[in-house]
């Protein structure tokens, strides 16, 4: 990094559970230089990964989200023992539910919803799941968008939950997608399907295809899983819980 | 040819290379490492497949299904799973498929198949996601309404009502006052 001043930004950014290790190898490489200046001439602020330029750009937010984006994806590709599954998670009686989605289907908002109804905070983002198909929380704070906005982070105690601590096995998989005023009335899923609906969401199902089936294997094999469409958040979250119960 | 003789012309035999299988209790998950795609196979698909091994017709492969299923399996839900399993391509290139019954068009099949039990025909498939797919993207529409300072950063999303083109990211171009999805 080019500019110390910079630091804290970029610590805030760093992945859950990242510990600084005074080691002079390290396995990737990424490099930050910090443009700006005043005047006509403005540097542009540098993001490269080893000798690949991320980008290049005259706002410093942008390549400060470039950085924790390339970091969060980094982590879940390249955990060992870990499975990243782009779900929401929350904790409930013991177990947890996952709520698999794609971008913008409303997961955070649903997870919003389970944790004001109660709900312990796992993750907004990334079901993180070992071999024996068990939970592990991934807390980054909730990203919370409205309309068009660009997301804003709140943290789980803000709405009066709690951060789940340790490892739960899976108790239900929900995939609900928002669709305006819709009633959740889900499908069950048969394990194969659940299985097939959780691949999709998996960070690494095209590069470790046996791992990621044998993973989520032991997750269908045990909980149930349901689909379907789903208009308000607070309701759904009431009938999850109630199913998770 | 007498009918009965050319409904047992073909031989199928399934697909071993470039798959990985993961066995359920009464389905199977096969996925294709060449085309990174993941297909669910319901209990009728899943054991007619096991059943092709090049040497069975389509009356053998219905009779070795029914004995391991313990239910009777009609030839006739053979042809449709055999027509579902090539278009997956989970059996050999070049596999000759018993001649099954005329049946016109796609609504036919399908009116047939529910008719014989859909789910336990069923061959599902999806794509799997590449790694940067899989990560939370940016619609396009979202990205482009962006000021260049608040551009995320993140992949744009290749699926919904307006995909971007895949590999993009939303980010800043040139001197564009909003963000757009670009490589």
């Amino acid at each position: 990094m080019s500019d110390a001043s910079v630091l804290g930004e970029v610590a805030s950014r760093l992945p859950t559970g990242s510990q600084l290790r005074p080691r002079p190898l390290v396995d990737h490489l990424l490099s930050l230089v910090v443009g700006g200046g005043a005047g006509r001439l403005r540097r542009l602020h540098l993001l490269y990964a080893g000798a690949q330029r991320l980008v290049r750009t005259t706002e410093l937010g942008e390549a400060l989200a470039v950085l924790e984006n390339h970091l969060q994806q980094a982590v879940a590709e390249m955990a060992p023992r870990r499975l990243f599954v782009h779900a929401g998670v929350v904790g409930w009686n013991g177990k947890a539910i996952l709520v698999p989605g794609t971008s913008h289907a409303g997961k955070s908002t649903l997870v919003a919803a389970l944790l004001r109804a109660g709900a312990s905070y796992y993750s907004d983002e990334y079901a993180v799941l070992d071999r024996r198909g068990r939970v592990h929380p991934f807390p980054r704070a909730l990203q919370l968008r409205n309309g068009d906005e660009v997301g804003r982070r709140i943290a789980p105690e803000e709405l009066g939950a709690e951060r789940g601590r340790e490892p739960l096995p899976v108790g239900l998989v929900a995939l609900a997608r928002y669709d305006e005023g819709s009633r959740w009335r889900p499908a069950a899923l048969t394990p194969g399907r659940a299985l097939l609906e959780l691949l999709a969401h998996t960070v690494v199902a095209r590069s470790h295809p046996v791992t990621a089936m044998a993973t989520l294997e032991r997750v269908v094999s045990r909980a149930p899983a349901v689909k379907g469409r789903r208009g308000e958040a607070q309701e759904t979250a009431a009938r999850l819980l109630e199913a998770a119960s | 040819m007498s009918k009965q003789g050319k409904q047992d012309g073909g031989r199928p035999r399934k697909r071993q290379e470039g798959l990985v299988v993961q066995e359920l209790p009464e389905e199977m998950l096969v996925y294709d490492t060449d085309r990174h795609k993941a297909h669910c196979l319901g209990p009728v698909a899943a054991a007619v497949w096991e059943a092709c091994n090049g040497r069975r017709s389509a009356a053998q492969i219905a009779a070795r299904v029914t004995a391991k299923l313990g239910q009777a399996v009609p030839v006739e839900s053979v042809w449709l799973s055999l027509r579902r399993l090539g278009r997956a391509r989970l059996l050999e290139a070049g596999t000759a498929l018993p001649a099954g019954p005329r049946l016109g068009s796609r609504r036919e099949w399908l009116k047939r198949a529910a008719a014989l039990g859909g789910f336990s025909l069923s061959v599902l498939s999806i794509t799997a996601p590449a790694a940067a797919q899989a990560a939370t993207c940016t619609p396009q529409t979202t990205c482009s309404g962006l000021q260049n300072r608040l551009c995320t950063g993140a992949p744009c999303c290749t699926t919904g009502p307006n995909p971007a083109p895949p590999g993009t990211t939303c980010k800043k171009v040139g001197n564009q006052n909003n963000c757009s999805c670009a490589p």
